[in-house]
């Protein structure tokens, strides 16, 4: 090779990347298998939420996407559960999911947030059928040019 | 028991013949006078708010022409100016310090550029926060005990006789250290200086003023 400056710059590069990890409210992932139930949400709630602005947008999406809507629900960085209730236009169901929350320093960043599975038995109380939460922390653990892997945070999936 | 009590009169002896050949007069004592007025002043603008800083001084000749030797300590304790679009909006620090300086005066102008060692042991405290549009911001306090700092001061003066006793010295300075301990990246470290968004190695500098007594 005659000139290895790009290379080097790129494995500088590499090298420097650092995920400083989520500095802001957490989100979880709600996946719902909806099958061919024609469910059609009406209404998003969560207890103690001082804004309910973000939910609207999340009652439209699970409306218009079929039969598996994803939706994109903020947690309370505030207490170590947070209780959501889903008005459909026949039921209503309510979900509590628990976390533990770790607040920590990163060097060059500064503090950041994440969640870890709690400590008690079950990580969720529900009225749906089913409820299956899995808990990934919301640092990515390897960097690379095109994103990196991990990060995924909690993810919940529901059949209703 | 005689010999005992001679060779403890002989090391007083030569212990008190060696510390004469340490310094000699004249000595100076000295108290800056101005790195805490501006935070009081200015206490929205300036880059420490409300801070208190006593830096006092010794300075001697030593045999050696034209060479002296300052030694200080300082105490500091205030805030870090406040900035809400940060997470963590100001910080709270005290800290003790102190530093010796090996100094050269010029011999045509009354300057002096001296270096020395630097050690400053130093605590913050702070609130930072994550936005919550939804549920709320969370906030949170953190203390930061286990600080202490090692390195360098360079310097360089101007000395202003104001009278036979009284002097005042303008300084310029620059310091790096390093730190040992920590964890947060500190905006202001006492004895050091502005620090903002540095986190193991500090760099800093600045000008000061101050006010020089001469003892005998």
């Amino acid at each position: 090779m005659k000139n290895p400056l790009p290379l080097l710059l790129l494995i500088l590069i590499l090298y420097g990347c650092l995920d400083c990890g989520p500095q802001k409210e957490l989100t979880v992932g709600i996946n719902f298998n909806r099958g061919k139930d024609t469910l059609q949400l009406k209404k998003i709630e969560a207890i103690g939420a001082q804004d309910q602005q973000i939910f609207k947008k999340q009652v439209e999406d699970f409306n218009t996407s079929k039969p598996f809507p994803d939706l994109s629900l903020p947690i309370s960085l505030n207490a170590d559960s947070t209780t959501y209730v889903f008005e459909f236009d026949n039921r209503v169901d309510t979900l509590t999911l628990f976390y533990q929350r770790d607040f920590h320093y990163k060097n060059n960043c500064g503090f950041v947030t994440d969640t870890k599975r709690p400590l008690r038995p079950y990580p969720s109380k529900s009225t749906f059928q089913e409820v299956d939460v899995n808990y990934e922390s919301y640092i990515k653990y390897k960097v690379t040019l095109t994103g990196g892997y991990g990060g995924g945070g909690i993810t919940v999936h529901i059949t209703p | 028991m005689k010999r005992l009590i001679l060779l403890v009169v002989m090391n007083l002896v030569w212990v008190r013949g060696n510390a004469q050949k340490i310094y000699s007069t004249p000595v100076y004592l000295g108290l800056d006078v101005v790195k805490g007025i501006p935070s009081y002043v200015f206490p929205d603008k300036y880059f420490i708010r409300n801070t208190m800083i006593i830096e006092p001084y010794v300075r001697f000749n030593t045999q050696k022409p034209r060479r002296s030797i300052l030694i200080g300590a300082g105490y500091a304790s205030g805030y870090s100016k406040a900035d809400t679009s940060r997470q963590i909006s100001n910080q709270k620090f005290s800290g003790v310090y102190f530093k010796v300086g090996f100094e050269k005066k010029n011999i045509r102008m009354p300057m002096s550029i001296g270096i020395g060692p630097i050690l400053s042991i130093a605590g913050f405290k702070a609130n930072y926060q994550f936005k919550g549009p939804t549920f709320g911001d969370y906030k949170a306090t953190f203390r930061d005990n286990k600080n202490l700092a090692i390195g360098a001061e360079g310097y360089m003066t101007y000395d202003l006789p104001l009278s036979e006793k009284f002097s005042l010295r303008f300084l310029g300075r620059a310091v790096v250290a390093a730190r040992t301990g920590g964890t947060i990246s500190p905006d202001y470290y006492p004895g050091i200086g502005y620090t903002r968004d540095l986190q193991k190695f500090l760099f800093s500098g600045g000008f000061t003023t101050q006010l020089f007594f001469r003892c005998k």
